[in-house]
């Protein structure tokens, strides 16, 4: 267990990293290095953005899945690691998301 | 939509040591490294486009790191960098020049320390002393070993690397025959076979020495404009290749030509454009297959770097985007439209005038005081030296 804090504590370190986030299925925030307001806001909108982009793969092919997005901006670069499972449904993902400055 | 609902921590903690968030974490961390690992930007815009729309500072500073600063709590404390020379020999080895400390009177009035860039060693490779303070320092071309200094008093004095002493292997004389006034220019110019050690001090007088014999100059001339008074030389440089023709800067701010031999040797031609002394001169360096060796560039306590080129006396351009004294400045040795200036606010500027714009700036301290700015070997990109 241990580990998993170490391991996103290191994420974090990481060059570039702006701000890390573990959220459950529902949006709801596990583990988070920003402010509670700015953790919600993200959360919030992140959980919408995946799952529409999760139903737009789906939708093209329903074979298909969404197995990663970035979301590139001027400023930074917004990763979203969902969990893809076939045999899940849709609201049990559990997402990283990572927040890092363009190169 | 209505708030999510918070978590308690308890609650929490299940969902990370749950089997499934633990398989889950694992897979896509690895994933997520890979990605933070990427380092291309794919947006790059190569017609530069994208950099032109921004704002001119904000462009700035963008390019320019801090590298590494070279400090001795000894020799180095309380005491102001005169000058930089750079080894050709090793790139790495540099050469800084030292005031007095007058926190210390006991302890010698003038110090060069010899540095490298290739190590992380935070002391000097070498440390050299005398009586007065070095006012100019250079390592002598075609002698690796040998490092020159230009003092206050207007001795020369010379240190060999070679000796375990730190203090001269040779000196001038104190006399008129030599200099008796500060020495602010020192140069070695010419061939492995044929070269002089040059030196001139601030009441204009020239002396071209052997380095072999430092007990009287070679030579020496005044540097007297108009048959007149002598100049106050404090800054001095020849043309790349050129052993004959150099110009010099002054305390009054003018600038002149001037050669040494020859039935017109002695000064030529006066430029008048500076405003204050002038406190660095230094002609283009970067060779290529356009000869600009005739260009060269100025700094001054006027706030401005201007741009000359030898066969016009009127500036062709004047840099005006200081707002302190401009202690020095220098051209790129391998680019041809880079030079470097610093001036008593601590701010590095390279101006590139390719683009006709400032393109990167460096703000924070520099040497403490005045700092004398040598673009190194590798001042063409990122790490220019204050």
């Amino acid at each position: 267990m241990a580990e998993v804090e170490e391991t996103l504590k290191r994420i974090q370190a990481h060059r570039g990293v702006v701000a890390t986030m573990v959220v459950n299925a529902e949006g709801i925030p596990i583990r988070t290095t920003l402010d509670n307001s700015t953790t919600v806001q993200y959360a919030g909108l992140l959980h919408q953005l995946t799952m529409k982009a999760r139903s737009t793969v789906r939708d093209i092919d329903p074979q298909n899945e969404l197995t990663f997005l970035r979301i590139r901006s001027k400023k930074h670069e917004i990763m979203v690691a969902p969990e893809s499972k076939s045999i899940l449904a849709p609201n049990r993902c559990k997402k990283i998301s990572f927040f890092f400055p363009k190169n | 939509t209505a708030p999510p609902r918070e978590l308690t921590e308890e609650e929490k903690q299940q969902v990370l040591h749950s089997e499934e968030f633990l398989i889950f974490f694992d897979r896509t961390i690895r994933v997520i490294e890979r990605a933070l690992a990427e380092d291309s930007d794919i947006f790059f815009d190569y017609s530069g486009r994208d950099v032109e729309e921004k704002d001119g500072d904000v462009q700035a500073g963008a390019n320019l790191s801090f590298n590494r600063q070279f400090y001795d709590e000894h020799w180095s404390k309380h005491r102001v960098v005169t000058c930089m020379d750079w080894s050709l020999q090793y790139p790495e080895l540099m050469v800084a020049s030292y005031n007095n400390n007058e926190d210390a009177p006991h302890e010698p009035d003038g110090v060069a320390l010899v540095w490298n860039m290739k190590f992380k060693k935070t002391t000097p490779e070498y440390v050299f002393h005398c009586q007065s303070s070095v006012m100019s320092v250079c390592f002598a071309r075609f002698h690796p070993n040998l490092v020159v200094g230009g003092t206050y008093s207007g001795q020369i004095v010379l240190w060999d690397n070679r000796s375990h002493r730190r203090t001269p292997v040779q000196r001038t004389p104190l006399s008129a025959a030599a200099h008796t006034h500060p020495v602010y220019c020192v140069n070695v110019v010419g061939t492995q076979n044929a070269h002089n050690l040059i030196t001139v001090s601030t009441d204009g007088k020239m002396c071209s020495w052997s380095l072999d014999m430092l007990s009287t100059p070679q030579e020496s001339m005044e540097l007297v404009y108009n048959k007149s008074k002598p100049v106050a030389v404090t800054g001095m440089a020849f043309p790349t290749g050129d052993v004959n023709n150099f110009v010099v800067g002054s305390e009054e701010g003018t600038v002149y030509t001037a050669c040494r031999h020859g039935s017109k040797a002695g000064i030529g031609e006066i430029f008048e454009g500076h405003q204050g002394p002038v406190t660095g001169i230094n002609c283009h360096m970067a060779v290529g297959p356009i000869d600009f060796s005739h260009l060269f560039v100025t700094s001054s306590f006027d706030w401005t770097v201007k741009l000359w080129t030898t066969k016009h006396n009127k500036p062709l351009y004047s840099f005006e985007d200081n707002a302190d004294y401009v202690y020095d400045v220098m051209w790129s040795p391998v680019h041809p439209a880079l030079f470097a200036c610093v001036d008593g606010m601590g701010r590095l500027d390279l101006w590139n005038l390719n683009n006709d714009t400032e393109v990167r700036r460096r703000g924070g301290p520099a040497a403490a005081g005045g700092g004398k700015a040598r673009a190194g070997g590798r001042a063409g990109g990122r790490r220019a030296r204050p």
